[in-house]
């Protein structure tokens, strides 16, 4: 038998839609919270989970930033090179973060435990914003651990408004990947296929996104491709923020984020939604 | 369309194709409020099939069915809110405290949150609250789970091979909790299962199930009459109805890989 196998192709919340609409804000807001607050909690009960999101960044750090900056004493105009790669870094975490959203779909789509979630009363966007969400915050956890040691380490004094810059941006970039995250698990079928994806998608986003070099020397085709990864714009804002420098403006930076973030979820909700529809 | 008003379910002629392969073929019969309802079958008889359409998982390939009045293909969410499912496998997440695991789905319906101090009383799970589901026993993984379905006071409860691996103990228990919810709450209960006695000794009628065909349907007395021996059992109707041989089906593991086309 093949059960599971169409449980998403059906039509959702069809034709009660507009009906409902009102009355279902509320209802889909609480189930929201509701859905990230479980993702926060699994995140926080596994340990491991919590010192591996911490120590990955900072092994990157140690190994580029303080490893590769000194042996070959690179500079990048008045900022040393751990200075200049630990918005790389930072950005970095919040990548990896948040396209575990997708995989603890794809999880739940695996035990079984996402049927419980599709026989409820909510709509699928509920579902993918609750995701989305959950992922922010543990985004927030992890970047926030890893800004604080990073100003530490390099003496980095920050003001309120400029901390606040930073969760803005954590969050805009965490939102806009996890919805992408979600976006591709919905077309995978299994935890390795994901895995696949992420390692052929996020690495060469982190790669090529201004976090390990400065973007404005490089051949035009490279730096083309740069100007057309969201997560530059990220790496960017950060840098401005925690060392004023960067290669674009700050309201630049804002405005492509929220751009990619507000395409993404529309993507998400739709692909996740698709069987609502038909 | 008719549907007294004592129906809950009413189906007729469901049925479920999968490329070619007949899953549940033109099933039909009703459910009448507060009625323990079974369905009888071995493995791979289309119950499973049968209890996803029902309850808004699945889409019907063919008939029509309605539960609570609402019809299973155009009104699903209402569907969803009066139902309360617990699937075969376990799907609770092991990660979270019994606790936490109701709070999510008292969140998603919006369920006062007293109302989870209450179910866990009612499922003797009031001191596991605070452990995590991984520490629970199967038979308590399966109360917790068949709480989590009652959260939010559905009309109709569906249960997908409840006792399913459990001890003789434990599937008493939860015999006796799903009889007394029937008896006390006027619950109607829509079970399926391939235990005799579980059908037996928890079901008003039984609909026997094979090949996503409906055989036979009736009281467990009355298809207990139908056989000729001094002391029929049920064993004897359901092997009168389905046979002796042994039956190689498709095998279940493939639920829980989603095959090709899972999201579209």
């Amino acid at each position: 038998m093949y059960l599971t196998a169409e449980i998403i192709a059906l039509p959702g919340d069809s034709g009660d839609k507009r009906a409902e609409a009102a009355e279902s804000w509320l209802d889909n807001l609480r189930a929201i919270r509701a859905i990230a607050r479980r993702e926060v909690i699994r995140f926080l009960r596994a340990k491991s989970r919590i010192v591996g999101s911490v120590a990955m960044p900072l092994i990157w750090f140690c190994a580029f930033g303080l490893g590769l900056g000194s042996a070959f004493g690179i500079r990048y105009g008045e900022i040393g090179y751990a200075e200049f790669l630990a918005p790389g870094i930072i950005a970095m975490t919040v990548l990896f973060a948040s396209t575990f959203s997708g995989m603890s779909i794809i999880v739940d789509k695996e035990f079984g435990i996402l049927k419980e979630l599709l026989v409820a009363p909510i709509s699928r966007t509920s579902l993918v914003f609750g995701k989305v969400f959950g992922g922010m915050a543990t985004s927030l956890i992890r970047a926030i651990l890893i800004t604080i040691l990073f100003s530490m380490t390099l003496k980095i004094s920050m003001s309120i408004p400029e901390y606040l810059g930073i969760l803005a941006i954590i969050c805009l970039i965490s939102f806009g990947f996890g919805a992408l995250a979600i976006a591709i698990a919905t077309l995978m079928e299994s935890m390795e296929g994901f895995g696949l994806i992420v390692e052929l998608v996020v690495m060469p986003i982190f790669f090529l996104s201004g976090a390990f070099f400065p973007i404005e020397r490089l051949p035009e085709w490279l730096s083309m491709v740069v100007a057309l990864n969201p997560l530059t714009y990220g790496v960017d804002g950060l840098r401005l923020i925690m060392f004023g420098t960067g290669s674009f403006s700050m309201l630049h930076d804002f405005g492509m984020l929220m751009f990619f973030d507000a395409v993404m979820v529309i993507l998400a909700a739709y692909l996740f939604g698709r069987g609502d529809t038909t | 369309m008719k549907q007294s008003p004592n129906d809950m379910i009413k189906v007729a002629s469901l049925a479920k194709r999968f490329n070619g392969f007949t899953a549940v073929d033109q099933i039909s019969f009703e459910v009448s409020a507060s009625e323990i309802f079974g369905f009888l079958g071995p493995n791979g008889a289309g119950k499973t099939t049968a209890i996803m359409m029902l309850t808004t998982l699945l889409k019907a390939s063919g008939g029509w069915a309605k539960v609570c009045g609402f019809d299973i293909s155009s009104e699903m969410r209402q569907i969803r809110k009066t139902i309360g499912v617990v699937f075969q496998d376990h799907t609770s997440d092991e990660w979270l405290t019994g606790m936490e695991y109701l709070q999510l789905h008292a969140g998603i319906y919006g369920v006062d949150e007293n109302r989870i101090e209450d179910i866990l009383k009612l499922f003797d799970l009031e001191r596991w609250g605070d452990h995590v589901i991984k520490e629970y026993s199967s038979g308590m993984r399966r109360r917790l789970e068949i709480a989590r379905g009652l959260i939010h006071h559905p009309r109709v409860l569906f249960l997908d091979e409840p006792t399913l691996g459990l001890d003789v103990q434990t599937r008493r228990k939860i015999w006796s909790y799903i009889k007394d919810l029937n008896e006390n709450e006027g619950l109607t209960v829509f079970l399926t299962t391939h235990y005799l006695e579980e059908a037996d000794e928890l079901c008003d009628r039984i609909a026997i199930i094979d090949h996503g065909k409906i055989v036979a349907i009736g009281t467990p007395e009355e298809l207990k009459s139908i056989v000729k021996s001094d002391h029929p059992t049920l064993d004897e109707v359901f092997l009168n109805y389905t046979g002796r041989e042994m039956r190689d089906h498709v095998s279940n593991s493939r639920n829980h890989r989603p095959p090709r086309g899972f999201w579209r």
